[in-house]
């Protein structure tokens, strides 16, 4: 059976079990450190379940910093994140693969794996912020389609759905590849394997369904993340407070995912790159690549930034002055131009320079905007809470300021602890990297993929 | 989708019929006690005179409405039938007591610092004068929180009263979010007001009570103009509380109301006292008035202690 | 002595002021008639005192509303023949027409408070207008939400769902293509 695989490649055996020696080898062995990454993510998810424990059988107010006024907090600030971030699959799988830029190769599995993972944990976010999750099940019950948490709802589930289908259909090759390949793996798994790929055997039919069906649904996963993430931004647009009444904020959080989703291309691009030394195939021009990506991004989100702050500190409308004059010069300055500077002008201006996009400073400048980013969202949430209409007068000093909470603070790293555990499982059972997507980019004499140094 | 139509085409024959039963009890009551030969029942009610006496009456003296005197899940959600509340507050005559607060946290057994009713300081420029300005549910006819109710559990009445269904809510608190007014509280389970409600599951002795409870832990919570009073005549507790008369609350369709000793027109005491509606241009139609204090009874006084200090 | 008259100057202050009180003990009774007259609602109170007619004394119109009794105009005096002429405004809105109005005598220094009512049909007619309830917005319940809306949401979700689902319907062609293929070798 296994000789029945090459029968309808054509470039060298030798170059053909290199790149499978290569990409599978993470499948195999997990290394000292593998082990003790993987322990400490459950750990860390452990100690975020037990903190839920904590917050629903003790009373929330003594649990969480929640009060009436700041009554959403850092687990909705998370799950906009989550979101954000969970825009990545579009970005690259999607939107690089119909626009035929061939660096896309190696990084759409691993986009699609964080953006499950992030979708996933962005959901459990949102349960864990429910008063009542007990009663989950009135949103099928008695959901109002009126409602943009029901379009939310339908739109997460539509979205992880569509990206579940979309890893799973490029992984079947693969799939193949690895039961052929990979003898000594425990029985369970290649049965698993055997079960997962659908009875490929690689013939030209079966070929041109894959890639029709995968252009069906790459297309259709562009509008569908965007319109996740604008679903997101609708939660607030939708109300009528003053911080959140703009017509902006589609586009600002829309734009805000594909910088967040590209930084987090690069922050998981470099770490698979070290830890499964897989330099030869996310090579520093995929760096380089993604720094130029970078850029547009942040050129992108910083204009729909300065319509957003701008142009209402313009106007200093009664309505606004005070969560504007909070953010650019009161409590909350320091917080908001490190945001600005760290997440907009960062991103914007260092890669420009060729050094700034090899590997590691990149790596750097990804996770420094990931924390902006995370701290962006912040300041959308809570502070526009802390200035309604009416002044917030008479209340126990709890009430007119939030800090999370210890128990929050944990649950939220542990969605953290999740998402990274997906990822790492996932590449630790299937592999990380398209073989055959790599190949049939080399296959097709797309010389970008190997010759860049 | 058919299942929807099914279940609506079925709630539709359900509301008619509890709609028309509730039709004729209505008018069998109301024929029964309007006839000046009725029958004692022998059960005591409390009613509020036109002078502000409270007085104990046999309670077929009371014109018994459409409602029951206890609520079925449908009767919520459709509403008193015929009324529609409104109310009116001068803030001529609020003097800051805080005697609304205090009364209507003793009706619906709730703790401090959870209030349905909130007096605030306001003071709309330099220049202009400060003011107390009692504020709560407006009950809005355009309530942009119904909107974004996920499961319905909060929903605009044929009475004009938006509603609570503490057994549905989630918690996920977009309605919170999305009033402009800050009318809403979540009950977090604060330990004191959980035993408090624990303890006070079945206290009706406040004068005042109203039976709406408070809202379960993990749900929201809300200024209900006394729903269950007001079904039966009595005027909620605020308006009964307040020493000034401050606020007005009545029938917009009788084209009256009331602070318990005075009872005016309606549609005369908005024209000739300038009625507004706060932040009229979110376009959210609240249904309660305020008259500007031009005229004011006192002068205004600051507040000289802070409330609400304790956790 | 001086004690004793103190005592008897207040023993007979109560007295006096007991006599006078229970002065107020004189039953008014009050006749409420309606009579309509050039499209003019006119109420007529007739007091009565132990037969005679009552002249001169202050009596109060009211209509029973939902939480309270509205005061119609000012109190009238009632006139020679004991009379009091109500002109009573035709514009008080009632669900089906019919108005309870009181007539009272209320703190009043010769007469004990009292009451009467009678029925009439002297309302405006003002139906509840259940529109608001009632129409399709995005403010209503689940079942009336508006059609455009209902429509342009199932049909994106339809579309959405749909080519999900022709995605995975490939997946099992390939799975039967795959077996025909290994039948075939």
């Amino acid at each position: 059976m296994s000789e029945n695989i090459n029968k309808h490649e054509t470039f060298t055996q030798a170059e053909y079990m290199v790149m499978k020696d290569d990409l599978l080898r993470p499948i195999e062995k997990v290394g000292k450190a593998g082990k003790i990454w993987i322990a400490f993510l459950v750990a860390v998810l452990l100690a975020g379940v037990v903190a839920y424990i904590i917050q629903e059988t003790k009373s929330k107010y003594v649990t969480t910093s929640l009060r009436d006024y700041t009554m959403w907090g850092i687990y909705i600030s998370n799950f906009l994140f989550m979101v954000a971030i969970g825009l990545v699959g579009v970005l690259m799988s999607a939107i690089l693969k119909l626009t035929n830029f061939e660096w896309y190769r190696p990084l759409s599995r691993i986009a699609e794996v964080i953006a499950i993972g992030a979708i996933m944990f962005g959901g459990i976010s949102i349960v864990v912020a429910m008063g009542r999750p007990d009663r989950l099940l009135n949103l099928l019950l008695h959901g109002r389609i009126q409602s943009p948490i029901i379009w939310d709802v339908i739109g997460i589930t539509t979205d992880l759905t569509a990206c579940i289908i979309l890893l799973f259909i490029p992984l079947i090759p693969s799939l193949v590849t690895c039961k052929n390949h990979l003898k000594n793996l425990p029985k369970w798994q290649l049965k698993m394997y055997n079960m997962l790929s659908f009875g490929w055997q690689g013939t030209p039919e079966q070929w041109q369904i894959l890639k029709k069906t995968m252009k069906t649904l790459t297309a259709l996963v562009i509008p569908l993340g965007v319109l996740i993430c604008t679903i997101t931004a609708w939660l607030f647009a939708t109300t009528l407070r003053a911080e959140w009444d703009s017509t902006n904020f589609g586009a600002y959080f829309v734009s805000n995912a594909f910088l967040l989703s590209v930084a987090v291309m690069t922050f998981a691009t470099f770490v698979f790159r070290k830890a499964y030394n897989l330099e030869k195939y996310l090579t520093e021009m995929h760096f380089d690549k993604l720094g130029q990506a970078m850029v547009l991004m942040a050129l992108i989100h910083g204009y729909f930034n300065i319509n957003e702050y701008l142009i209402p500190a313009y106007k200093m409308s009664g309505l606004h002055e005070n969560t504007l004059l909070n953010l650019f010069v009161g409590k909350e300055a320091g917080f908001y131009w490190s945001v600005v500077i760290f997440g907009i002008i960062v991103p914007f201006l260092l890669p420009l320079f060729p050094k700034m996009r090899k590997p590691l400073p990149l790596f750097i400048i990804s996770i420094v905007v990931l924390i902006a980013g995370w701290f962006r969202l912040y300041l959308i949430v809570i502070p526009g809470l802390l200035h309604p209409y009416l002044p917030i007068q008479d209340v126990p000093a709890s009430w007119t300021h939030y800090f999370p909470s210890a128990v929050e603070m944990t649950v939220v790293a542990a969605t953290f602890a999740g998402v990274l555990l997906v990822v790492t499982l996932f590449s630790r059972y299937f592999p990380i990297i398209s073989v055959w997507e790599v190949a049939e980019g080399e296959l097709e004499g797309k010389e970008e993929i190997f010759n860049y140094k | 989708m058919e299942k929807e139509n099914n279940n609506s085409s079925r709630r539709n024959f359900l509301k008619l019929g509890a709609l028309g039963g509730i039709a004729l009890a209505g008018t069998a009551i109301a024929s029964a006690v309007t006839d000046e030969s009725t029958k004692a029942t022998g059960k005591k009610v409390k009613v509020l005179t036109a002078d502000g006496k409270l007085v104990e009456i046999d309670s077929s003296l009371v014109d018994h409405h459409a409602a029951n005197d206890d609520y079925s899940k449908e009767e919520i959600r459709q509403g008193i039938e015929g009324k529609k509340f409104i109310r009116v507050i001068d803030l001529g005559k609020c003097a800051n007591e805080r005697k609304c607060i205090t009364g209507c946290q003793k009706a619906h057994n709730i703790l401090a610092p959870v209030e349905y009713i909130k007096v605030k300081k306001m003071q709309n420029s330099p220049l202009e004068s400060p003011y107390w300005f009692p504020t709560m549910c407006y009950h809005c006819d355009n309530p942009p929180c119904t909107k974004v109710c996920p499961v319905d559990a909060t929903f605009k009445r044929s009475d004009g009263i938006v509603a609570m269904d503490y057994d549905r809510c989630i918690g996920c608190k977009f309605c919170i979010a999305a009033c402009p007014y800050s009318a809403r509280t979540f009950n977090f389970g604060r330990p004191e007001q959980v035993k408090f409600s624990e303890e006070h599951k079945n206290d009706t002795s406040d004068p005042n009570h109203c039976s709406t409870p408070y809202a379960q832990e993990g749900t929201v919570a809300k200024c209900d103009f006394c729903t269950d009073r007001s079904a039966q005549g009595l005027l909620p507790a605020c308006v009964v509380e307040c020493p000034n008369g401050a606020i007005y609350h009545g029938d917009e369709l009788e084209d009256v109301v009331t602070n318990g000793e005075d009872t005016v027109r309606l549609k005369k005491l908005l024209a000739d006292r300038a009625g507004y509606r706060q932040f009229e241009e979110l376009g959210t139609k609240p249904r309660v008035y305020y008259l500007p204090p031009v005229k004011r009874d006192f002068p205004f006084e600051d507040a000289t202690e802070a409330q609400n200090t304790k956790e | 002595m001086k004690k004793y008259n103190y005592f008897l100057i207040t023993c007979i202050s109560i007295l006096f002021s007991i006599t006078t009180a229970s002065a107020q003990d004189k039953v008014a009774k009050i006749a409420l008639t309606f009579e309509t007259v050039d499209s003019l609602h006119v109420c007529k109170a007739f007091v009565t005192s132990e037969g005679q007619p009552v002249v001169e004394l202050p009596v109060k119109l009211s209509v029973k509303r939902l939480f309270t009794k509205l005061p119609i105009g000012d109190a009238i005096a009632t006139d020679s023949t004991g009379v009091a002429t109500f002109e009573f405004p035709n514009d008080i809105p009632s669900k089906d027409g019919k108005l309870t109005i009181f007539a009272s005598i209320v703190e009043d220094e010769n007469y004990m408070d009292t009451e009467v009512s009678g029925e009439v049909k002297w309302g405006q007619i003002v139906v509840s207008d259940n529109s608001n309830v009632d129409e399709r917005s995005f403010s209503a319940g689940r079942d009336r939400a508006p059609i455009y809306f209902i429509a342009i949401s199932l049909l994106i979700i339809g579309l959405i769902w749909g080519t999900l689902l022709y995605a995975v319907l490939q997946v099992f062609k390939i799975k039967r293509l795959g077996k025909l293929e290994e039948i075939k070798e």
